[in-house]
C-alpha cells in the first residue's frame, strides 16, 4: 500500500512538473517569433498580452510585438494604451510601423495633421517607393488627410 | 527521501495551481471588457446572453443610416461643456442582442493620445444622449442576433465638438 502511494504520487508529481515545463515552455521559452504568432492568433485575449508583455520584456528591441500588442486597444477605443505601445513600435523601428500609424491617425483618430506627418516622413525614407499603409497608396491617404484638414486644392503633386 | 517527495509533490501542486488559475483569469478576460456596476449603470439594461460579448467589428454590429446618421442625430444635442478643450472623447458601451444600449464608459485622450480625466457628470451625460438613439442593429453570428461592443468618438477642438465617428 505504501509502494503504492508512494507510486501515485511519483506521477501526480511528475506530472505537475511536467505541465508546468510545457506553460513555461509556451511562454517564456519557445522562440520569439512562434510566440508572437500564437499571441497574434488570439488577439485581445488577456493571454495574448501577458504573452505579449513577457515578448516585449524579453526582446524589447522587437517592435513587431510592441505593435501587435497595440492593436486590440486601438481597435476596441483605448487609443491612449494602443498608442503607447504603437509609438513604442515606431520609435523602433520607423520605416516598419510609421506608414500603419499613420492610418491609425487619420481613420481612428482623424488628426488628419499628424497622420499626414507620419504620411510624410514615411515617404521621405523611401524616396524610390511609393509605400501602401495598410494596403492604400499612400499619396490616396496623403490625399485624404489633406482633405481632413479642409485643403481641397493645390495637393495634386504627388 | 519521504518528505522530498512529499514537498515535491506539494510544491509542485501549488504552482500548477496557481499557474491554472491564472491561465484560467487571462484566458477569459478580454481588451475593452466592461463589467456591471450598480453604481452607475441601469438595472434595466440586460446583456443577452451569458456567452462572451463580441466586438461590433466580428458581428457586424451597425446604425441605420451608419456613422452619419449617428453624427446627425446627435449633432444638435451635444456641446463641449465639462470637456476638456481638445482630445478625442471616447464612449464604448454595449448594443445587446434587441439593439438597446447600455454599459457606458468614457474616456479622453489629449492630442498626443495620453489619457485625460472627465468628470463623470459629463460621461453621464454623453451615455444619456447616445442612449436615445434607436436605430442600431445588433450584430450577427450565424443569423443569431447577439451583444456586442461598439464605441463613439468626439472629437473636441478648441473648446467644441468638431467631430462625431
Amino acid at each position: 500500500m505504501k509502494m503504492f502511494l508512494k507510486i501515485i504520487k511519483i506521477i501526480l508529481a511528475s506530472l505537475f512538473t511536467v505541465y508546468i515545463g510545457l506553460v513555461a515552455y509556451e511562454l517564456v521559452f519557445q522562440p520569439k517569433e512562434k510566440r508572437f504568432n500564437i499571441a497574434a492568433g488570439v488577439q485581445g485575449n488577456g493571454l495574448s498580452q501577458a504573452m505579449f508583455e513577457i515578448l516585449n520584456w524579453q526582446h524589447p528591441k522587437y517592435s513587431e510585438a510592441f505593435f501587435e500588442r497595440s492593436v486590440p486597444f486601438n481597435k476596441n477605443g483605448d487609443y491612449a494604451t494602443g498608442f503607447y505601445y504603437l509609438n513604442h513600435a515606431v520609435e523602433l523601428n520607423p520605416l516598419e510601423h510609421l506608414g500603419y500609424r499613420g492610418y491609425m491617425k487619420l481613420r481612428f483618430l482623424r488628426n488628419y495633421k499628424a497622420a499626414l506627418a507620419d504620411f510624410d516622413r514615411l515617404d521621405a525614407m523611401t524616396p524610390d517607393v511609393v509605400d501602401a499603409p495598410w494596403g492604400e497608396d499612400i499619396d490616396f491617404l496623403r490625399g485624404e488627410a489633406y482633405y481632413g484638414m479642409g485643403k481641397y486644392a493645390g495637393h495634386t503633386l504627388f | 527521501m519521504k518528505s522530498k517527495l512529499n514537498i515535491w509533490l506539494l510544491v509542485s501542486f501549488l504552482i500548477a495551481g496557481m499557474l491554472s488559475l491564472w491561465l484560467y483569469i487571462k484566458l477569459t478576460h478580454y481588451v475593452g471588457d466592461i463589467s456591471y456596476d450598480s453604481a452607475i449603470d441601469s438595472p434595466e439594461f440586460k446583456v443577452c446572453g451569458e456567452y462572451r460579448t463580441s466586438q461590433y467589428y466580428q458581428t457586424g454590429t451597425y446604425y441605420q443610416g451608419g456613422k452619419k446618421a449617428i453624427k446627425k442625430q446627435l449633432w444638435s444635442k451635444v456641446n463641449a461643456d465639462g470637456l476638456p478643450p481638445n482630445g478625442l472623447f471616447t464612449v464604448r458601451f454595449v448594443v445587446n442582442c434587441h439593439g438597446e444600449t447600455g454599459l457606458f464608459r468614457a474616456t479622453m485622450t489629449d492630442p498626443d493620445v495620453k489619457r485625460i480625466e472627465v468628470p463623470q457628470e459629463t460621461s453621464k451625460h454623453f451615455a444619456d444622449l447616445i442612449s436615445g438613439l434607436e436605430g442600431w442593429v445588433p450584430g450577427k453570428i450565424q443569423g443569431e442576433p447577439l451583444d456586442s461592443y461598439i464605441q463613439i468618438v468626439f472629437k473636441v477642438e478648441n473648446g467644441n465638438i468638431t467631430d462625431i465617428f
